[in-house]
């Protein structure tokens, strides 16, 4: 049967993006080696698949037809939009598995979860950054699922750990020996458009990132409520992609974690490793 | 109140890639205004690109954001052009603090 052999999660702040040419700025060549070494570990993991969780930034999706979870299934995967090419944000190209694509969205019904699909998308910064520096190669077929983390309503934390319970379980359930690696991007506190620093709320990261990576399930569905994010930032359910990691995980403790701070830059950064090898 | 409608209007004046929007909203701004179900009030704020207005009704801040780029004719290439942008920005939307945007 298919093995999720790895789950890494990191961030896309669009703040980072100049890492590849860190230079003197030693904060971003901090963030830019572990980059890499994540990089390394998902080489290691040798995946012949990646599925990858992301958002969209009103991009594709918007309030007309605004799914919780959909998965992009059409044969070619493309990203990012043009005004993010603008300010540096990367491109991605890759094939799409389609046939794990239905799947996912066949057993998907079958498991009480039923996911949007689209045959007509792009990728925007939720895919393309983390793709461009964790694969650059763009030599392996990807399954994009894209989340609802901007417009309320939201699903719930504990929504988004089953999502991620039940995509663990339709994967393992592929026959073949085929090895799946998941790579999501998220946010930590994060406030766009409204009054506040961009990366508000610095206990608030520190505490998210530890019921992530020691697996205090309970504890996140019960503390990471929509309330408690809108605090921490009016974009801060970002993180709930982190959620639906550690539901793949099935709650276990990440193998490694981190809040990177960055003092300088007034900003967190998240990495999150589960090895399943 | 049709926070929607607003949303719609302001990305497609805001996050188009195709320039026309852009410009017809810069151009005529009322009769932009007429392909929408606004309130009076949300008209007002949206054709006078009244940003603090726009914020109190509870619009998506991501999208006022890149609205307000464009009602304010800013130039965000350089850094300091961005700088005097989102401190204009701040100010006009601080009074406000968080509202709810949920549509």
């Amino acid at each position: 049967m298919a093995k999720l052999v790895s789950i890494i999660g990191v961030t896309h702040n669009p703040m980072l993006a100049g890492m590849a040419n860190a230079g003197s700025n030693p904060e971003l060549a901090r963030v830019r080696d572990r980059f890499g070494e994540f990089r390394e570990s998902l080489r290691a993991a040798r995946p012949d698949v990646l599925l990858c969780v992301g958002n969209d930034h009103f991009n594709h999706l918007f309030m007309d037809n605004m799914p919780a979870f959909l998965v992009g299934k059409s044969p070619m995967a493309k990203g990012t939009s043009a005004w993010e090419r603008r300010i540096g944000l990367p491109d991605y190209t890759a094939k799409v598995d389609v046939e794990l694509a239905k799947k996912i969205i066949r057993d998907g019904f079958e498991r009480r979860t039923d996911f949007a699909f689209s045959d007509e998308f792009i990728m925007d910064h939720a895919f393309t950054f983390p793709l461009a520096n964790l694969r650059p190669e763009c030599d392996l077929p990807i399954i994009p699922i894209f989340c609802n983390v901007m417009a309320p309503p939201i699903p719930s934390t504990r929504r988004f750990f089953q999502v991620g319970e039940t995509l663990r379980q339709i994967i393992e359930d592929v026959p073949g020996d085929v090895r799946v690696a998941a790579l999501c991007s998220g946010h930590l506190s994060v406030e766009i458009g409204g009054p506040r620093p961009a990366n508000p709320d610095r206990e608030f990261d520190h505490w998210a990132c530890d019921l992530i990576g020691t697996g205090k399930v309970q504890e996140a569905i019960d503390g990471l409520t929509f309330e408690r994010f809108s605090r921490a930032g009016n974009y801060t359910a970002g993180f709930l992609t982190f959620v639906m990691l550690m539901g793949m995980a099935g709650g276990a403790p990440a193998a490694f974690w981190e809040c990177m701070e960055l003092e300088k830059m007034q900003t967190r950064v998240p990495f999150f490793h589960w090895d399943l090898g | 109140m049709s926070r929607y409608q607003l949303n719609k209007a302001m990305r497609q004046v805001g996050m188009s890639d195709d320039a026309a929007p852009r410009q017809r909203y810069l151009d005529d701004p009322a009769g932009f205004a007429n392909d929408f179900e606004f309130t009076d009030e949300e008209r007002d704020a949206f054709v006078g690109g009244e940003i603090g207005r726009l914020y109190a009704l509870g619009v998506q801040p991501f999208v006022l954001l890149f609205f307000a780029q464009v009602a304010h004719r800013a130039n965000v290439q350089g850094a300091d052009g961005l700088v005097e942008f989102m401190k204009r920005y701040r100010q006009d939307v601080a009074p406000y603090g968080n509202p709810d945007f949920e549509t």
